[in-house]
């Protein structure tokens, strides 16, 4: 049988990763995590994912705020960038050279929300509907959010992959 | 180089990123703590409780009360040769006023930090010899107050923490961190003004938590 400390550790390992990918910053991420965790204590909620990401969110847009920075800009339309559909047409299956330096160098370039969607659709696996219901934005803005941070990767990657091979 | 799906390189990229085991240890106790109540535990010693029949049945009774009021009285007069009131017997309200007071007098001591961070996360890093883990607190609206700093110090005797904070309208706050057992087990939680200040005195995660705010 499953230890349920072993669950919680799960959810807190997730939980790191998503502040990871808004903050791009461990010790800014374990920050967050800190405090949304607290916040889901206190609130006695359930102990789940879906609870905690938003926490964690919910905290991130107020520091970014505090901070003056700009989060989520507005964006283009998934219609106007002529996409519609599904995940899977937005670029994450074509394969693509990259190493761990050159991708955490990109995806330091990436902003805040376009990280968040990548962090979401590729490694956690949401679908659009999912990942609307808890940024709040219409599931048209996910896709193509998706989609222009897989366009503007694979951009950075080709970049860092040329730049290395001029170097050696 | 490797040539993957780029959801593939994200995934790996993501999932080798892990707490430290230490952190996760401390996040995962506060779950326990925040249903157990293990704040309250902290409280009385459990290992004294244990001893005591054993010294009732040894018949060294009367060595043992000779011994307590001995350290009674030497603790009593050494508080107030310090000028701490009077000693760590102090518990409740009277705890309280004594802690606040001490939290008053660094506060106005006005100390550079030592640690001039932007994360609690940072701050933990930088101050390994506190015998706790610095944490933000969530009655520390962090809106409100921004952390500018910290620097060790002593709470009755205990390694603390003090935490330098700005507000909104450029002001200085301090908020101290130390672990709320031993010398300072038995306060209440509340407010005072004391020396201009308002300080509030509260219970979380198993820490003492102490704020001094200039009064509006």
């Amino acid at each position: 049988m499953r230890d349920p400390s072993d669950d919680i550790q799960e959810l807190l390992q997730s939980g790191f990763r998503y502040a990871l990918s808004l903050t791009h910053d461990a010790s800014r991420a374990e920050d967050l995590l800190q405090e949304g965790w607290v916040s889901v204590l206190q609130a006695k909620g359930p102990h789940q994912r879906g609870y905690l990401f938003a926490a964690i969110r919910s905290r991130f847009i107020d520091a970014c705020r505090r901070e003056r920075r700009v989060v989520f800009e507005a964006l283009t339309d998934a219609n106007e960038l002529g996409m519609e559909g599904d995940l899977q047409s937005t670029g994450s299956e074509a394969p693509v050279f990259a190493d761990t330096a050159t991708l955490n160098r990109a995806l330091a370039t990436l902003r805040p929300a376009e990280r968040e969607m990548l962090f979401l659709a590729d490694v956690q696996e949401y679908t659009a509907q999912e990942i609307a219901d808890l940024t709040g934005r219409p599931r048209g803005t996910v896709l193509s959010l998706i989609h222009r941070a897989h366009r503007k990767l694979r951009s950075l990657l080709k970049q860092g992959e040329g730049g290395r091979s001029c170097r050696e | 180089m490797n040539e993957q799906r780029l959801s593939e390189h994200l995934s790996q990229y993501y999932n080798s990123k892990r707490l430290s085991s230490e952190t996760l240890a401390r996040l995962t106790a506060m779950v326990e703590s925040s249903s157990t109540g293990v704040d309250r535990k902290m409280k009385a010693p459990p290992t004294a409780w244990r001893l005591w029949p054993r010294i009732w049945t040894s018949g060294g009774l009367l060595a043992t009360t000779l011994i307590l009021l001995i350290a009674f009285i030497g603790v009593f007069s050494l508080g107030r040769m310090i000028g701490e009131g009077p000693g760590p017997g102090l518990t409740g309200a009277s705890l309280t006023e004594a802690i606040a007071k001490e939290i008053a007098r660094n506060h106005h001591k006005q100390e550079k930090v030592q640690f001039a961070v932007r994360s609690y996360a940072e701050l933990r890093k930088k101050m390994p010899r506190l015998n706790f883990p610095t944490i933000a607190s969530a009655r520390v609206d962090p809106k409100r107050l921004r952390l500018l700093g910290g620097r060790y110090c002593s709470i009755r005797g205990q390694i603390a923490n003090q935490i330098k904070l700005r507000d909104e309208k450029g002001r200085i706050h301090t908020l101290y961190e130390t672990r709320a057992s031993d010398a300072v087990a038995g306060f209440t939680e509340g407010e005072l003004q004391i020396d201009g200040l308002r300080i509030s005195i509260w219970r979380e995660s198993g820490l003492l938590f102490g704020l001094a705010s200039p009064q509006d």
